[in-house]
């Protein structure tokens, strides 16, 4: 039997530059064992939480992650509004779905660049990817006037207005501008005969894991929160499909990702097209009530889970956050195992874990 | 991009290598992550100055800090330490790297370029060093995330100016996200109530003795502001102003805070302190301004006041019915 040699990738993950330990043992050149650690970004978040009051609350809950700050905010809403059992106006179910997509898009763009820049693609290909991610951020600074971590909810609606149609006419024309770096990223990126086959996650073992968001979807679970139990916001009302593949590997993940995007942009559209007229917010503001209550979204990496207990005082008790890259630790490890080392970033990748949410 | 005056031309011999730049992810929420990403579109779209990233600290000619410096994260930086090019220049991204914001108070927080934080057991600080002796940045991009037009200008400043950069380098080009318009606040203190960040700070300047004007002095520091605009929506005479434009680049953290004074006056009546009304604010209000004793009374004498000079609540509701009807409000 040969040694077995132990090997960290550390402080920074290969491919996409996040502080996180992923340490993985070698036998036989292929990898046998993995752990992960945390610690890089630990903030102290839910402890915060619990000191400040709700208001201080939506802003902190924002600044868990910059690439999905929404996803975030929403799930605390609507948790604490099942709790009062207020009822959302429907524009401001709709500018928060609209917001929501436009983080999908920018979300999913973001494996896609980190992809492009470690397979050395050509300069023209990332430079569409990074010009799409900007168009992405500068819809969102239209929309709420900043281009990451932007306040938009409140509870009981939100705080930011549609107001005048010139903003939603180019928004629309912009949309456009996805066609050509998405086209650019299948017909060039994922043509790498590299990808088939790498990081397979099998359907039952997705399953077993509890995988969540495009990793699940592209093992061939059909899970979004947006279809399942009714949906949330304004989802029920729109037309869009869940894209679900059977690939399991690294290009089915990325393909997914692709697919999705160009569902977010069909939302859009609709939203954009027909953005109900009403208040922004409950009116009064709605009396919240204390108690116990849970809620989840569909982040774009996955099922976003809150769980909070709300005091007499209204302050908070007890949080606890469950987010999608927690979910999708043990299905990443069942990727790594057996891989080659030098394939070892590539699929770490492709699950697109994210440091800021894991550890709070 | 003319920072300095004399580094605008394209053809300047500084600009045919492009600018190494190394970037030190300290955590965070990743937004500094992605705006510092977008430089790589500044720099292709760029004709002159340009950056790219590198992976080794020796060859980078910046290191461009970043994020939540926990205790984890500052061994590995310190770790880089020893590494570093002696001769290079250091630049500090982010409220959290800078003033740590609201994270300081958890206490996970290690250190922040504008001191060590608050909150940490004090067996783990008393052998502490604070990274600031040690990091030293020259200059500072702060915002929550910063623009990326912002950190772009602050790379080009450090890479034109290098050591030489100057006070008069810099002047005239910073302008400031927070307006402050002390003629109209009332000190209600409600903004530093809310602020998530403890950004906001009222003080009272000096220790009042009897007989001498004292004031309060209203502090917002930039460096720690996340620009939620919660204190924007809850001020109720609207001194406050969070503007989208201003560029926030400084040589020092200090330099961040937007400075305000409320003069302190004596009430007429119970001669307490109170902060002299906003005349103005009131005239802009009420149309006109009410008589000149009226502004002189503290809130508490002024509801004693007006209880006395209307008599009965009943005629109170009375007065006040007619009010609106005058005013049809």
């Amino acid at each position: 039997m040969s040694p077995t040699s132990r090997l960290p990738l550390d402080p920074y993950l290969p491919a996409i530059g996040n502080p996180l330990t992923i340490e993985y043992d070698l036998q036989h050149g292929r990898v046998s064992q993995v752990r992960v650690s945390l610690g890089y970004a630990q903030r102290g978040i839910e402890h915060l939480a619990k000191k400040q009051n709700i208001w201080q609350n939506l802003i902190l809950l924002q600044r868990i992650c910059g690439i999905c700050p929404i996803s975030h905010t929403l799930c605390f809403c609507q948790t604490l509004e099942s709790l009062a059992k207020v009822q959302i106006p429907r524009r401001a179910a709709y500018l928060r779905t609209l917001v929501a997509e436009i983080e999908r898009i920018q979300s999913h763009l973001l494996p896609l660049i980190c992809l492009a820049a470690h397979l050395n693609a050509s300069s023209s290909c990332l430079r569409l990817l990074f010009e799409a991610r900007e168009a992405a951020a500068a819809m969102l600074c239209l929309l709420t006037g900043k281009r990451v971590n932007y306040d938009v909810n409140q509870i009981g609606g939100v705080r930011v207005d549609l107001k005048k149609a010139e903003v939603a006419k180019t928004m629309l024309s912009m949309l456009g501008s996805f066609d050509r770096p998405l086209d650019e990223a299948r017909g060039s990126l994922l043509r790498h005969e590299r990808l088939k086959g790498l990081g397979f996650l099998s359907s039952q073992a997705a399953e077993s894991s509890q995988a969540t968001g495009p990793v699940a979807r592209a093992s061939g679970l059909a899970r979004d929160l947006r279809k399942e139990g009714g949906g949330y916001a304004a989802y029920p009302e729109l037309k869009f499909q869940i894209p679900t593949s059977s690939g399991g590997d690294v290009l089915a993940r990325y393909e997914i990702r692709i697919l999705e995007i160009i569902e977010s942009i069909r939302m859009i559209r609709q939203i954009l097209s027909s953005l109900p007229q009403g208040k922004l917010s409950v009116d009064p503001p709605p009396l919240l009530l204390p108690g116990q209550a849970a809620g989840s979204v569909e982040a774009p990496r996955g099922e976003n889970h809150y769980q909070l207990t709300l005091s007499a005082h209204l302050q908070i008790e007890q949080i606890k956050i469950t987010t999608p890259t927690e979910y999708n630790l043990e299905a990443l490890k069942m990727m790594l195992m057996d891989a080659q080392p030098e394939d070892v970033p590539l699929i770490v990748a492709s699950a697109d874990p994210c440091y800021a949410c894991l550890e709070r | 991009m003319n920072v300095a005056g004399e580094c605008s031309s394209p053809n300047d011999p500084r600009y045919s290598q492009p600018y190494s730049v190394f970037v030190f992810n300290a955590g965070g929420c990743g937004g500094c992550e992605f705006e510092v990403l977008s430089l790589f579109l500044h720099s292709q779209q760029s004709e002159g100055f340009r950056c790219k990233f590198v992976s080794q600290p020796e060859s980078a000619d910046l290191i461009l800090l970043f994020g939540s410096l926990n205790r984890e994260a500052y061994q590995v930086l310190k770790a880089f330490f020893p590494r570093f090019n002696p001769s290079c220049q250091r630049l500090a991204v982010g409220a959290c790297a800078i003033a740590g914001t609201m994270f300081q108070s958890a206490g996970w927080i290690a250190a922040t370029c504008s001191g060590t934080a608050q909150g940490l057991p004090h067996a783990f600080n008393s052998s502490w060093q604070n990274p600031i002796q040690e990091f030293s940045p020259n200059l500072y991009v702060a915002g929550c995330p910063p623009t990326p037009e912002d950190i772009w200008q602050g790379l080009h400043r450090l890479a034109c100016c290098g050591s030489r950069l100057s006070a008069e380098a810099s002047q005239g080009v910073e302008t400031n996200r927070i307006e402050f318009h002390s003629e109209f606040c009332l000190g209600c203190g409600l903004c530093q109530q809310i602020c998530p960040a403890q950004a906001i700070r009222l003080s009272i300047a000096q220790e009042l003795a009897v007989g001498e004007a004292g004031s309060i002095l209203v502090e917002f520091n930039q460096a720690a502001c996340l620009f939620c605009s919660l204190c924007e929506q809850l001020c109720p005479t609207g001194c406050l102003k969070l503007s989208g434009s201003g560029t926030l680049i400084r040589q020092r953290p200090q330099e961040f805070v937007v400075r305000g004074c409320l003069s302190l006056v004596r009430c007429l009546n119970c001669q307490g302190w109170m902060v002299a009304m906003p005349k103005d604010f009131i005239k802009q209000t009420l149309g006109s301004l009410p008589d000149q004793r009226w502004l002189e009374l503290c809130p508490t004498c002024r509801k004693i006041a007006s209880a006395r000079y209307l008599k009965t609540a009943a005629e109170g509701l009375q007065h006040l019915h007619q009010l609106i009807q005058e005013r049809g409000c």
